[in-house]
């Protein structure tokens, strides 16, 4: 308790942990009858002591602003687990909705993990990774994970996990000691959007996630999803032997899960993705929040690959970015001289491209199978993700230029 | 003027011949590239499940 108040003087402690501190002398009486009656009415047979409760070694830090909305089903996500965590540290934000409300509403019920709220107030600068930090700082003894936190998993306040999430991320873990993380395979929450387009924007993404998610061909991801990230305490203490914060506090930092993801690789860990670790994670349901959202993954990125430059943690995502390049081009181009010659031909189309099209909608619609059949005839269409498809690349585009010419940096 | 037909038969069949050829390549790399995508991609899908079993 004393670290956070010790790291930062604008957060307070406001509940401790979810259930009320018992009264020693009152629990020891109460005991003491219990075992009085239990060996008067106990037959004789060999008695077995009850197995001491078994702790997983995981802790989740849950940064939270503005998401008062979403956070109790957050928490009731994990308390659903399979294999629960020891403590949850929910750390609210400069909310001004009912976020810490909401965190100490769950804290004080009878739930069954310790949940202690920490509350920002004032500027925070560095953002998420100042939450995050702030949550991190408050779990350190002598600036270090203390030994019974194994693990640390950190998700996003309005996510959601799967229930065996924390079982499985922990198996995977547990069998590779070269793993410093398992990072979520994220999913779209089943939501909806009210209009066409917005059911349209919705829709794009949860392909795009679910696609994502099931194709994945890299063991050592490109990086831990802020959503949900489950890191073993030991990389994350070799991080604290090197820098101040788990979480780099730079103003310019707009992904501070990957530029944690890459200073773990530069240090020699590995970070995986499983999908049996699902996260559901909230979409954006308007253009202006999605172009928002993925400007500033983007151009985070871009800047932390210019910083770090062209080395092992980032000289494959970076070669698949400049291969795309072409890959872009040739779409437009396709694209453009297929139009022309419909338009000026009166409708005419090259059916040799047929063949094409053919073999292209047949992956489109076999990569979302899982989806079910609307999903595949929406992909198999073509077009629509096609579409996506040239505005995801304009904004990645975009960022790289913008990254270069030193545009404004924006987060949402 | 005989001369001149027959280039232009050659010239439309060398034509056709690279377009017909060039085609058929694009579907072969397709295709090839579709099937190792489906078989990495089932491959990746096998160790995760592998991953999360419970140790023996």
């Amino acid at each position: 308790m004393s670290s956070s108040v010790r790291y930062s003087a604008r957060t307070d402690l406001r509940r401790r942990q979810g259930r009320p501190e018992p009264d020693p002398a009152a629990q020891a009486e109460g005991l003491a009858a219990l075992i009085s009656l239990a060996q008067l009415l106990a037959p004789r047979t060999k008695r077995i002591s009850p197995p001491a409760r078994r702790t997983s070694g995981v802790a989740v830090i849950i940064p939270a602003r503005d998401e008062g909305a979403d956070l109790g089903d957050t928490l009731r996500s994990l308390a659903r687990q399979t294999l629960r965590p020891d403590r949850i540290v929910v750390v609210v934000n400069n909310s001004t909705d009912g976020t810490a409300d909401a965190a100490l509403s769950y804290a004080a019920t009878e739930g069954p993990v310790i949940t202690d709220v920490l509350e920002m107030r004032g500027v925070n600068r560095h953002r998420k990774a100042g939450a995050l930090n702030c949550g991190i700082r408050y779990l350190l003894r002598d600036g270090v994970l203390p030994p019974e936190i194994g693990y640390v998993l950190v998700m996003d306040g309005d996510t959601e996990l799967e229930p065996h999430f924390l079982k499985r991320a922990r198996r995977v873990i547990d069998r590779d000691r070269s793993l410093g993380g398992v990072s979520a395979a994220c999913l779209g929450k089943p939501i909806q959007g009210g209009t066409p387009w917005r059911d349209f924007l919705l829709l794009v993404q949860r392909i795009e996630y679910g696609r994502f998610a099931a194709t994945r061909l890299r063991h050592n991801v490109h990086t831990m999803s802020g959503a949900g990230s489950f890191y073993r305490a030991a990389a994350l203490n070799d991080l604290l032997d090197v820098r101040p914060d788990v979480f780099e506090e730079r103003e310019s930092n707009l992904v501070e899960d990957y530029e944690t993801t890459l200073a773990l690789k530069m240090l020699g860990w590995r970070v995986t993705s499983n999908q049996g670790c699902i996260a559901y994670t909230d979409l954006m349901p308007t253009m202006r929040m999605l172009f928002a959202q993925r400007v500033r993954w983007a151009r985070g990125t871009v800047d932390e690959w210019r910083r770090y430059g062209w080395c092992h943690a980032t000289w494959l995502s970076i070669a698949g970015v400049i291969l795309s390049v072409p890959e872009t081009g040739y779409e437009l181009l396709l694209g453009a001289v297929l139009m022309r010659a419909f338009i000026s031909r009166g409708g005419y189309i090259d059916y040799h491209f047929l063949p094409l099209a053919a073999l292209w909608s047949a992956y489109q619609g076999f990569s979302v199978r899982h989806m079910g059949w609307k999903v595949v005839i929406f992909e198999m269409a073509l077009i629509p993700e096609a579409i996506f498809n040239l505005i995801r690349s304009y904004w990645l585009m975009r960022s790289v230029v913008a990254s270069y010419l030193g545009g404004k940096r924006a987060w949402i | 003027m005989g001369y001149t037909s027959s280039g232009s038969v050659i010239l439309a069949a060398a034509g056709g011949t690279y377009v017909v050829g060039s085609l058929a390549a694009t579907v072969v790399v397709l295709v090839a590239g579709g099937a190792a995508a489906v078989i990495l991609t089932s491959r990746r899908r096998r160790r995760d499940r592998l991953a999360i079993r419970r140790q023996a």
